[in-house]
């Protein structure tokens, strides 16, 4: 394979990762708890941002670089893993302060366009407050992680930095998995069906969906440091509304409350039918390009809620029977006769199955 | 104090595009309760279409006439072909929501192909000024005013007094209830979409003739004011989105051209903020919560 | 408001302690107009009591207010001696009062077995550390309440549907549905509205069934119900309203034959 293709392939894995992080966060947000996330792409950029913000040094005097030619309010240089530790927390911490204004007060409806507009609004602010965070032109000559470390670069780099994209979506994955199998879970997707009925059920509804929605903005935020990471260059641009619609559709086609189906949209959505139209022969003016995949955003999105509302993996439906439970006592059996061959004579069966008792 | 005043004066023209454009929007929720975020791309197209009118040189009344033409027909087009049959299938608000941001990214993008990424202007800004307690306007914003303020009078004495618009409100609140009620849902919905179709053609129409350059994504961006507004105002109410069309319209120009143009976004979240946290209702106080509470 | 004194015996053996529940001259007007006025009543524990009265007389806006998903305009609640006004649904139902929907209100894309797992209080892997500490912190919990979800499944006659979606139960199954969430928080305090609504006659029986058995647990049970045999096999004591007012109380047929509950219902 030659250099080039091996860039463009990691290039295209590694986006594969950060809108998996992303649309996972989001699904945790809207297809599980049920709130209309239109700003989602927000918590990216916090990020994003964040992550620059603890790598890039301080505003002069910084690493050779970017000295001198880029403005911001305030930077400083830590070592991995604390500035994606700073990117999750920025994206949480916005999203709790997001969350407690807009959760609780208003109805989805309001809370759809409020969050809609807070995003806007907040891209508004970075792009005319060039102390900020730079402006329009955007922070680049973001440092790559573990460069030094490693002792990689090129191509090298480029591979390591697909694993450790692929590291950080299994622990997503963990986290997003757990949570949708768990009792956190079922009682967020039972808020979503109806919060009434919640309620009644003495579910303390606000706090439920304001954990999720915390959590989907860390999420939003790790993938923002992920894509800094490996892209160094940030840019207000970069987070129109227009990109947590990609994301929607991502999660309308894959499956609205699936983690798999999520997946499985990441990888259909932006890669085929975003790269897709730039295999094609040139329909017209290059600038058509990016007009013509959101079209093709758009029709997928409404044909798939029209012929297939539920995604490619719909939401899994779990099932039980009492012969499960039985079969998962038998189990437990089983496990512990190991332990105890296991351990020996000396020892004392560990008691770490699945059936833990109280 | 003088430039204190100019700034009012600018933001009283502008509060008055924006508080049509979101009344409109307001409107078209309570009427057809489709929270249409491909409003903003039918004003561009209607703006596009009066500026056709605007280069074959047709007067202002002809672009404005086209204008609330265009953005009537396209309205009830959208909402046959695409609203209401998936209104029907009992999609509910947020897949509804999803589907209007659909439609607007193709409206948009597709109007974007034909009409490229250049800024246009009408060249209708008469120059003749008028003064007024130190604000100064120009004879076209005086006409935009005053356009904006009898279409939403016209509209809202329609929609309460008489019984389409009844009919519209029981339409949009249980279409089931008022079709078993004897109104003919179909009809009283397309009459719902050209009526705030009409309004929303208006508003970008009047929208280009105020700023010196239009381009094919100014509707789109001016869609977040309008969205503030329509929150401030509580959504779903039009005299609401009035005031916070008002409210945001002044308070943004004001501190956007006398203190710093930088403070214009942040001036505008402040407001909403505040009002999320402090009257998550909306301006007019009340009847929405309500609402809820009891379904 | 005056109480009304009330005739049946096992209901004075019962007021010789202090009401489980308890309204105290309840309002709850909608824009000037009132709901339900000046509402005053007691129930004690281990008591069965049924509204009844005719359509719109109030009785479901007085479950809502009881539960905490309407806000009362005058007046106080208590449970157990302990106001309740003001509070917010959920903290009502933690405190002890479960509730059915007048309108069905299932998780709809939830299974039917999935729906009555939500219910019960303060679940292990309910949180979120909770989850992320995976099925073998939660799981042991989980297990004795699918166990219980289950028994209760049987009970129901509604074993073969469990793992169906809510939403693709008919209207009968959906209450008794609900009623079966609302047991399995473990409430104090029981409110269903019209449970028998839509109800198979076959399954009205084993409801009943399972209702008495719950109140010889102990269970107070406050329901809104239209069927007059289902309320004369179940309730202790009736309460009529009409127009927003009480206008009786005592056995069924203490209540059947005065004068102004038949013509609430004539006029009604």
């Amino acid at each position: 394979m030659s250099v080039s293709v091996q860039f463009y392939l990691t290039l295209l894995l590694v986006y594969v990762g950060v809108n998996l992080i992303a649309c996972w966060g989001l699904n945790l947000q809207m297809g599980v708890a049920g709130i209309l996330n239109f700003g989602f792409v927000l918590f990216q950029a916090a990020g994003a941002y964040a992550y620059a913000l603890f790598t890039l040094g301080p505003v002069s005097g910084g690493a050779g670089l970017n000295a001198g030619y880029q403005v911001y309010l305030w930077g400083t240089q830590l070592p991995f893993p604390i500035p994606f530790l700073a990117a999750i927390a920025a994206g949480g911490l916005l999203a709790a302060l997001v969350g407690v204004v807009v959760l609780p007060r208003l109805r989805g409806d309001y809370q759809a366009v409020a969050l809609l507009v807070v995003s806007l609004i907040g891209g508004g602010i970075v792009l005319n407050n060039i102390s900020l965070l730079n402006g329009a032109s955007g922070l680049s000559g973001i440092p790559k992680p573990l460069a030094g470390v490693t002792g990689l670069s090129g191509i090298g780099y480029s591979w390591f930095y697909v694993a450790l994209t692929a590291l950080i979506c299994l622990m997503v994955w963990y986290v997003v998995h757990q949570i949708g199998v768990s009792p956190f879970g079922r009682t967020l997707r039972a808020i979503r069906e109806s919060e009434a009925a919640a309620r009644s059920l003495g579910k303390d509804v606000k706090r439920k969906r304001l954990t999720a929605f915390i959590v989907g903005g860390a999420l939003g935020g790790l993938s923002g440091a992920v894509l800094v990471g490996f892209i160094n260059a940030w840019a207000p641009a970069s987070w129109g509304y227009q990109e947590t619609f990609v994301f929607v559709t991502v999660i309308i086609i894959g499956g609205f409350g699936s983690n798999l189906g999520v997946a499985v949209g990441v990888i259909l959505v932006p890669i085929i039918f975003g790269e897709l139209p730039t295999f094609l022969p040139q329909l017209g003016q290059a600038s058509w390009l990016g007009a013509i995949q959101l079209i093709l955003y758009g029709a997928l999105t409404l044909g798939f809620l029209w012929f297939r509302p539920r995604g490619i993996v719909p939401e899994k439906r779990i099932s039980y029977s009492r012969s499960d439970l039985v079969g998962r006592g038998r189990q437990v059996e089983a496990n512990e006769m190991l332990a105890v061959v296991l351990a020996g004579e000396e020892g004392v069966p560990r008691h770490d199955g699945d059936v833990s008792g109280q | 104090m003088s430039l204190i005043a100019l700034y009012v004066g600018f933001g009283v023209v502008s509060a008055a595009i924006l508080a049509l454009a979101a009344v409109g929007f307001s409107m078209q929720y309570e009427v057809t309760n489709v929270l249409n975020l491909a409003y903003g791309q039918v004003m561009t197209v209607a703006a596009l279409a009066a500026y056709a009118v605007n280069r074959l040189g047709g007067a202002l009344w002809l672009m404005l006439v086209v204008g609330g033409l265009v953005g009537a027909v396209l309205s009830a087009i959208l909402n046959r072909l695409i609203f209401s049959p998936f209104a029907k299938r009992g999609l509910k608000l947020f897949g509804m929501i999803v589907i209007t941001i659909a439609v607007g990214l193709i409206v948009g993008n597709i109007s974007l192909i034909l009409f490229g990424f250049g800024s246009f202007s009408y060249g209708v800004a008469s120059l003749t000024t008028y003064r007024f307690a130190g604000m100064v306007f120009t004879g076209s914003q005086l006409a935009t005013v005053a356009l904006a303020l009898a279409a939403m009078a016209v509209i809202r004495i329609v929609l309460v007094k008489t019984k389409i618009g009844r009919a519209m409100r029981a339409t949009a609140t249980d279409p089931v209830l008022a079709r078993a009620s004897g109104i003919r849902t179909g009809l009283v919905s397309d009459v719902a979409w050209l009526i705030s179709g009409t309004l929303c053609g208006l508003a970008g129409v009047a929208a280009a003739t105020s700023v010196a350059a239009w381009s094919v994504t100014t509707g789109d961006s001016l869609l977040i004011t309008i969205l503030a507004a329509a929150v401030v105002g509580g959504i779903g109410q039009p005299y609401g989105a009035m005031l916070g069309a008002l409210l945001i319209g002044i308070v943004t120009s004001v501190i956007g051209g006398y203190v710093n143009p930088s403070y214009t976004e942040i001036s505008a979240f402040l407001i909403l903020t505040g009002f999320l946290l402090f009257r998550p209702a909306g301006i007019v106080p009340g009847v929405v919560l309500e609402r809820e509470v009891i379904a | 408001m005056m109480e009304m004194s009330v005739v049946s015996e096992g209901v004075r053996e019962a007021e010789v302690s202090a009401p489980i529940l308890e309204l105290r001259g309840v309002s709850r007007q909608f824009g000037g107009v009132h709901a339900v006025e000046d509402i005053s009543m007691s129930v004690y524990e281990g008591q069965v009591v049924g509204l009844i009265g005719p359509n719109g007389a109030g009785k479901s806006t007085i479950v809502s207010l009881i539960a905490g998903s309407l806000q009362s305009t005058d007046g106080k609640i208590f449970l157990d001696q302990k106001e309740l006004s003001g509070l917010a649904p959920d903290v009502i139902a933690r405190r002890g009062i479960a509730r059915t929907f007048q309108v069905s209100a299932e998780f709809s894309r939830l299974t039917v077995l999935q729906n009555l797992l939500v219910a019960p209080k303060e679940q292990k892997g309910e949180g979120l550390f909770g989850a992320l500490a995976g099925r073998r912190y939660w799981g042991g919990s989980e297990s004795q309440n699918i166990e219980r979800a289950f028994e209760l499944l049987t009970q129901f006659g509604m074993l073969a549907k469990a793992n169906d979606y809510a939403g693709s139960m008919s209207g009968g199954q959906r209450r008794l549905l609900e009623v079966m969430r609302a047991i399995m928080v473990g409430p104090r305090v029981l409110l269903l509205d019209e449970p028998t609504a839509g109800v198979h006659p076959n399954m009205i029986g084993e409801l009943r069934e399972q209702l008495v058995r719950l109140r010889n647990q102990g269970l107070t049970i406050l329901m809104v119900e239209h069927e007059m045999d289902f309320v004369r096999s179940m309730c202790d004591v009736v309460i009529v309203m009409a127009r927003g007012r009480v206008i009786a109380k005592g056995t069924l047929d203490e209540v059947r034959s005065d004068p102004k509950v038949m013509e609430a219902y004539v006029a009604g």
